[in-house]
């Protein structure tokens, strides 16, 4: 259950899919990479279009001084570009809070959601405490230390039961719609 | 094995009937406990479990048993030091009784049982321990030392304490039901 030092300590992870048995860490690892290859990509795009930006400008700002016309060209040539890219993060999906009491408590313990929002967890509690769902697989954050937190995107519709494996009768629901 | 017997019939006894039959229970007479009595009761229930953990981290090869001994070894000291902050900000000195004294009597018979047992006895041994001493420490805290505490810190300290205790026996139980399925 409580896995050493190495496992999730989940403060900058936002949790996908359901990784089974695999287990936290290796999906933190996984995300982290994920995200850094989108970041990478994005940056590369960015760069891609503001030199392409700057490649077809540069003969017309030598050609005549800027005119309004020019100036719009740039931005809308870049929103196109990165159309496909950027279209997921300008849906902003609510950002849940669950807290983990001093009482061995999720509060609230049953929450709402819709698919693509983000449940975060924070312990408020002395104690190492786990959000895992009961299904065995679709969620575990593994070690959840005192004052850190804990990221989950819900990305299926359902009821999922979780309880804290090192506490088992501290329970709580999320329910995805 | 008598060690079973015993075990069982505490626990049983702790959670059938609320009557107070416990180590602790036992000793605990007809005298109300002081505060500073209390507060050792308290230190000595929690070093006493740490010890029962560290001895099964020596002795338990069985993954979900080492993990729970470390859980206890964690969350009892964390708690430990949480009471000793707070006996030492509230001057009040831990002060050993008979109770503190039959709990630590107590757990010099257990370890010695535990110490003579290999593998899949110990683990069993050793985790039906966790369950009846969980329970008896609920049982106590709950019906003597919260009743019993006169510093209102102390007593919302001993509350705030009962949910974790709570959560400890649900994993004994959880972890006592699988071993029982091999
Ligand atoms: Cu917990």
């Amino acid at each position: 259950m409580d896995g050493g030092p190495g496992r999730a300590f989940g403060s900058v992870f936002i949790g996908e899919n359901a990784y089974g048995s695999r287990g936290p860490a290796h999906a933190n690892r996984k995300n982290a990479l994920r995200l850094e290859i989108e970041v990478l990509s994005k940056n590369l795009k960015k760069q891609f279009v503001l030199s392409l930006a700057v490649a077809l400008l540069a003969p017309l700002v030598a050609f005549a001084t800027a005119t309004p016309a020019i100036a719009q060209a740039a931005p809308e040539a870049s929103t196109s570009a990165e159309a496909t890219t950027e279209a997921p993060a300008k849906t902003a999906h609510k950002v849940h809070v669950v807290i983990i009491t001093n009482r061995l408590t999720y509060q609230p313990p049953t929450l709402v959601v819709h698919v693509g929002d983000v449940v975060e967890w924070i312990n408020k509690d002395l104690y190492i405490h786990t959000v895992t769902s009961t299904d065995g697989k679709t969620f575990d954050s593994g070690n959840i230390y005192p004052k850190r937190s804990w990221r989950y995107k819900a990305v299926r519709k359902g009821t999922y039961d979780y309880s804290c494996t090192p506490h088992p009768d501290m329970k709580g629901k999320l329910i995805v719609r | 094995m008598k060690f079973h017997v015993k075990q069982a019939v505490a626990f049983a006894a702790a959670v059938m009937c609320t009557l107070a039959f416990s180590p602790m229970a036992q000793a605990q007479g007809s005298a109300a406990p002081t505060d500073p009595q209390i507060a050792e009761i308290v230190v000595v229930a929690n070093q006493i479990d740490i010890d029962y953990a560290k001895l099964a981290l020596k002795k338990s090869k069985d993954q979900n048993v080492r993990s729970f001994a470390e859980q206890m070894v964690r969350d009892h000291s964390t708690l430990l030091k949480s009471v000793e902050g707070l006996a030492t900000k509230l001057h009040v000195t831990p002060v050993a009784s008979d109770t503190s004294k039959s709990l630590e009597a107590q757990s010099k018979e257990t370890t010695a049982k535990l110490k003579a047992l290999k593998g899949n006895a110990f683990d069993k041994a050793y985790v039906d321990n966790e369950v009846a001493y969980h329970a008896a420490v609920i049982n106590e805290v709950g019906n003597v030392l919260i009743p019993n505490a006169k510093n209102a810190e102390l007593k919302s300290a001993l509350e705030g304490a009962a949910p974790l205790f709570k959560g400890h026996l649900a994993h004994a139980e959880k972890i006592q039901a699988s071993l029982n399925k091999n």
